[in-house]
């Protein structure tokens, strides 16, 4: 008997130890940023300045302008429809490993949301929950989310064993053109022109949305915030509570949008009355100039938007908040596009200011640079005062070998070996004045060029106006490792 | 509870570990498998569990009062009561509905309608399965061929052995009953095999019958919009999907007893490999087979009234197997399709050993063998169309959309829109095959023994490999785990 009960415990731990180490295979990774995140491990343990929350805090708060201008290696651990029970765990690992200086929690109505949870809220869960170690606190959590009976989806393997082929084959989200990351914050430059379109007239979101009387926070809610906060305390960091803005007028009803409004309220006077700071972008519309097209969708900011929110909040961060390091040497931080900006492309790999002034005047680039981003990708910035509609033409040859199991995406783009895309930076303006990104003065707009190679040749990339067309770059050999 | 579930994973080491601590004391020991047994059977409906306590109670005193009567007529009428309560629950529970169904049916033949409507009964879940092996009891004694226990406890825990209560093995008396009468020392090897049997059976359930069973649904259900080959692989299917979900069971059931020093009958041995429906008949369901064989068979004269009489008898002994299966002609049908059969080679066995030396086949030699199992195996497939059809409306369309060619329809498009995408499909093609490969080498040989042959590390390598096979590959989680087949019989 006693041998059997050994036997089986032994046997027991293999079979979790091996579940738990084929989970990685099983975790989704074409749900975007999280899986990303999670190879930047060595980059969380060096953070000073983190963002928690759900999605709205990945499209809000943009890493790169806090580096920039706090000089703080910041990163935002924010996840899809993350509810504040798994942002609790999520803070409990972060604060494990990392020397936070400072916290910033984004709260809003959905964050809380009390279990049980409806089957699509419920899901996105585990593209945090994925990403915690596998401790009795991930566990308890699964319990109160989701139950007993749920507590073995813990184990992707187990949750997702369905989908296996589709997991374990899965191609991870950084060859696809449309995503890009940068320390958990979403950098895609994705914009949903339908609802530019339909909300382009709205301008500014002049919606008057009412206080609810019976929607308080309840006693769960309450102790939920207590709980984060009491997390911070213990480790002597500050936490200041944020709220991303939203599109209220696209709110699907009236009653909605009162009910965002009321809990934004409920929030503000609590936590006003724990003591704690909390910003409500929702009230500051006028004071960034933010309009529709700050907006990817309803919901959540773009690129665009995020620059605003996150160069206010650096600026509030500054003010309030005074850092021991402020003082020191700035970080070199070669991936970040703003801090490029900054310095005028410091260790770049290839970078030039324009000469010929005709084309500057047709396209208004001044100067450009070409730059690997967080993930290896291969990025274009062109910097001037006012940047035209141009296009832009990308080709290049790479090792055949290398040319195997890309994406579709990427693969239809290669002939012969040969690389070849052609494709308009005029997205942005369609249908208004919106006149691109500006930073420190200068409009820069980015260009992703999809080259998942370690070693290209014969790299070329033009850019046409009109009939005009010019080659900006051409190296013939680039080492990307 | 469904043994492929959540709560039988909970519930099974819990009863095994306490079951073990108390395994030296006799009556502590069936008070727990008692107890254990009516939480299995109440975690579906609790309601129910009064049929089991009655049936039980009433054969337990039938059988002692039978074993003291002398008056032969008195011992028929002790019987009689024994089948009127046990059979009256089975046709009460699972055929009121079908006697009032076809009743009406056959006045409609002559024209007349009768407004009678059908009873809203739910069928509890092994009626079929423990009321035999409770009328083996009574039988056994009624024929002086088992002595009546003393021990009640004995009795009603045998009658609702937790493991092989809703779908068998169907034990007899006298070879299950003793077993609760004596206590077990754990024995290492036997809980390793009887493990291994559950993984075993888990694997049959979960990653054969429940993927197949998608396909399988998907066409049977709607017959009209399958043809040629979409119907015959559906059928395949179904035939492994019924093996495979009922030996897992049975598998399970018999691993489960022998973690606790239980011997439960084997209830399968590799059934399509068989030659000819007679033999398919002793590899498949075999605890059925010799229940209907001792208790219908043999009292309905046997073989013994002639040539004319062992036919008939055959003939109806599946004609009330096929009604057992299920309260429904297209069950009738697919018994008589096999009783017929059996007829059949019975009454041409000697002409066919005469046509094999005539032709000089040697009915021994590999392509024979492939040629009469691949004979055996289409006929009982032809059968299992009767079997799974939801009507017998259904189960011709299907034959008749069986014969359309349809083999410009086999390509990457139509295979994989049959309900299974092209990984799901062969997946299970490939753990069928799988199955025939250990089938047909376990026959030889037992697979356990020959792992047991193999050093530690590549034994615990298996094991590990069983159990994440059942963990990827199996149906279950998101997907509610499925329903065996057999409950409903």
């Amino acid at each position: 008997m006693i041998k059997f009960i050994l036997k089986s415990l032994v046997f027991i731990i293999v079979i979790f130890l091996l579940i738990n180490t084929s989970d990685s295979l099983f975790i989704n990774k074409q749900r975007g940023f999280e899986w990303l995140s999670a190879t930047e491990v060595k980059e969380r343990n060096k953070v000073e300045l983190a963002f928690f929350g759900s999605s709205h805090s990945y499209c809000t708060y943009d890493p790169r302008v806090f580096e920039d201008k706090l000089n703080l290696n910041t990163f935002n651990f924010g996840g899809a429809s993350q509810n504040l029970y798994v942002t609790e765990s999520v803070i409990k690992q972060a604060i494990k490993t990392a020397k936070i200086k400072l916290a910033v929690v984004d709260v809003f109505s959905v964050s809380l949301y009390e279990p049980p949870l409806t089957m699509d809220n419920a899901s996105h869960q585990f593209r945090s929950i994925d990403y915690l170690d596998l401790t009795k606190d991930k566990i308890s959590l699964m319990n109160t989310l989701f139950g007993r009976d749920s507590i073995l989806h813990v184990f992707p393997t187990i949750r997702d064993h369905a989908v296996w082929y589709d997991r374990v084959f899965q191609q991870p989200n950084v060859l696809k053109e449309k995503d890009s990351y940068y320390n958990g914050f979403i950098t895609n430059t994705y914009f949903d022109k339908n609802f530019w379109r339909k909300n382009v007239k709205v301008r500014k979101d002049k919606i008057s949305p009412k206080l609810v009387p019976n929607i308080q926070l309840s006693n769960s809610q309450k102790k939920l915030i207590d709980n984060i906060i009491k997390l911070f305390e213990e480790q002597k960091i500050p936490v200041l509570f944020v709220s991303a803005p939203v599109f209220n007028k696209a709110q699907i009803t009236e009653e909605n949008a009162n009910k965002y409004y009321t809990y934004q309220v409920r929030l503000a006077e609590y936590l006003k009355g724990k003591g704690y700071n909390f910003i409500d972008y929702n009230n500051l519309w006028d004071e960034l100039n933010l309009h529709v097209f700050d907006f990817r969708e309803k919901s959540h900011l773009n690129f665009s938007g995020a620059l605003k929110v996150s160069s206010h909040l650096a600026d509030y961060i500054s003010k309030h908040y005074n850092f021991k390091d402020g003082g020191q040497k700035l970080r070199e931080y070669p991936e970040n596009v703003y801090y490029l900006l900054k310095t005028n492309y410091s260790n770049t790999l290839f970078n030039a200011k324009i000469k010929d002034k005709k084309f500057t005047k047709l396209t208004g680039i001044e100067d450009i640079a070409l730059y690997k981003d967080k993930y290896g990708r291969l990025e274009l910035i062109m910097r001037g005062e006012e940047i035209k509609k141009i296009k832009i033409k990308v080709t290049y040859e790479m090792p055949t070998y290398q040319a195997r199991n890309l994406p579709t995406s990427i693969a239809k783009k290669i002939k012969n070996g040969k690389y070849n895309n052609q494709k308009e930076l005029s997205n942005l303006k369609e249908g208004s004045t919106f006149t691109g990104l500006r930073y420190n003065d200068k409009e820069f707009k980015i260009f992703t060029i999809d080259c998942p190679f370690s070693e290209i040749n014969d790299l070329r990339i033009n850019v046409v106006k009109n009939s005009y067309s010019k080659e900006l770059i051409s190296i013939d050999n680039l080492k990307l490792n | 509870m469904l043994f492929n579930s959540i709560d039988f994973a909970i519930f099974f080491p819990i009863v095994f570990v306490l079951y073990w601590l108390v395994a030296k004391h006799l009556k502590l020991r069936n008070v727990l498998i008692l107890v254990a047994s009516y939480v299995f059977y109440g975690w579906w409906d609790w309601r129910f569990l009064f049929l089991i306590v009655i049936s039980s109670f009433v054969d337990y005193y039938v059988g002692k009062k039978i074993y003291k009567t002398e008056q032969e007529k008195k011992r028929k009428g002790l019987l009689m009561i024994s089948l009127l309560v046990n059979l009256g629950f089975l046709v009460y529970f699972k055929y009121a509905n079908f006697f009032i169904e076809t009743f009406v049916d056959s006045f409609r033949l002559f024209g007349k309608e009768l407004e009678v409507s059908t009873l809203n009964i739910i069928l509890p879940v092994g009626i079929s399965f423990y009321t035999f092996q409770t009328l083996s009891y009574t039988i056994d004694i009624y024929r002086k061929q088992l002595e009546p226990t003393k021990d009640a406890l004995s009795f009603f825990t045998f009658v609702a052995f937790f493991p092989q209560l809703v779908a068998g093995p169907i034990e007899r008396a006298s070879h299950l009953l003793p077993q609760f009468y004596k206590t077990y020392k754990f024995n290492y090897n036997l809980v390793k095999s009887g493990l291994l049997l559950i993984a075993f059976g888990l694997f049959k359930k979960m990653v054969i019958a429940d993927r197949a069973a998608v396909l399988v649904n998907q066409v049977y259900n709607n017959p009209n919009d399958y043809y040629g080959y979409e119907l015959v692989l559906a059928t395949i299917l179904f035939a492994f999907q019924i093996y495979c979900d009922f030996s897992g069971y049975s598998d399970i059931a018999i691993g489960v007893g022998r973690t606790m020093g239980f011997d439960l009958m084997k209830n399968f041995r590799s059934p399509y490999l068989s030659k000819s429906i007679t033999e398919f008949w002793r590899r498949w369901h075999i605890s059925l087979s010799t229940w209907f064989r001792d208790y219908v068979y043999i009292p309905l004269g046997g073989s013994k009234g002639g040539k004319f009489k062992t036919y008939r008898n055959l003939f109806l002994v599946f004609l009330i197997s096929g009604l057992w299966h299920g309260a429904a002609m297209t069950f009738v049908i697919w018994g008589a399709i096999h009783g017929v059969i059996i007829v059949l080679e019975k009454a041409l066995q000697n002409n066919r050993f005469n046509i094999y030396k005539k032709i000089g086949l040697d009915k021994n030699n590999f392509s024979s063998n492939l040629f009469f199992t691949a004979i055996t195996f289409f006929i009982v497939c032809f059968a299992w169309t009767f079997f799974r059809a939801n009507s017998l409306n259904d189960a011709w369309t299907i034959i008749a959309n069986s014969l359309v060619v349809n083999i410009e329809g086999i390509n990457y498009q139509g295979l994989y829109k049959l309900g299974l995408n092209i990984v799901e499909f062969w997946t299970v093609v490939t753990a069928i095959i799988l199955l025939v490969i250990f089938d047909y080498f376990h026959g030889k040989k037992s697979i356990l023994v020959r792992l047991n042959e193999q050093g530690l590390i590549f034994r615990f390598v298996v094991y590990i490999c069983i159990v994440f096979t059942i963990l990827i590959f199996g149906i279950y989680g998101n997907m509610a785990p499925q329903e065996f087949i057999y409950f409903q019989f």
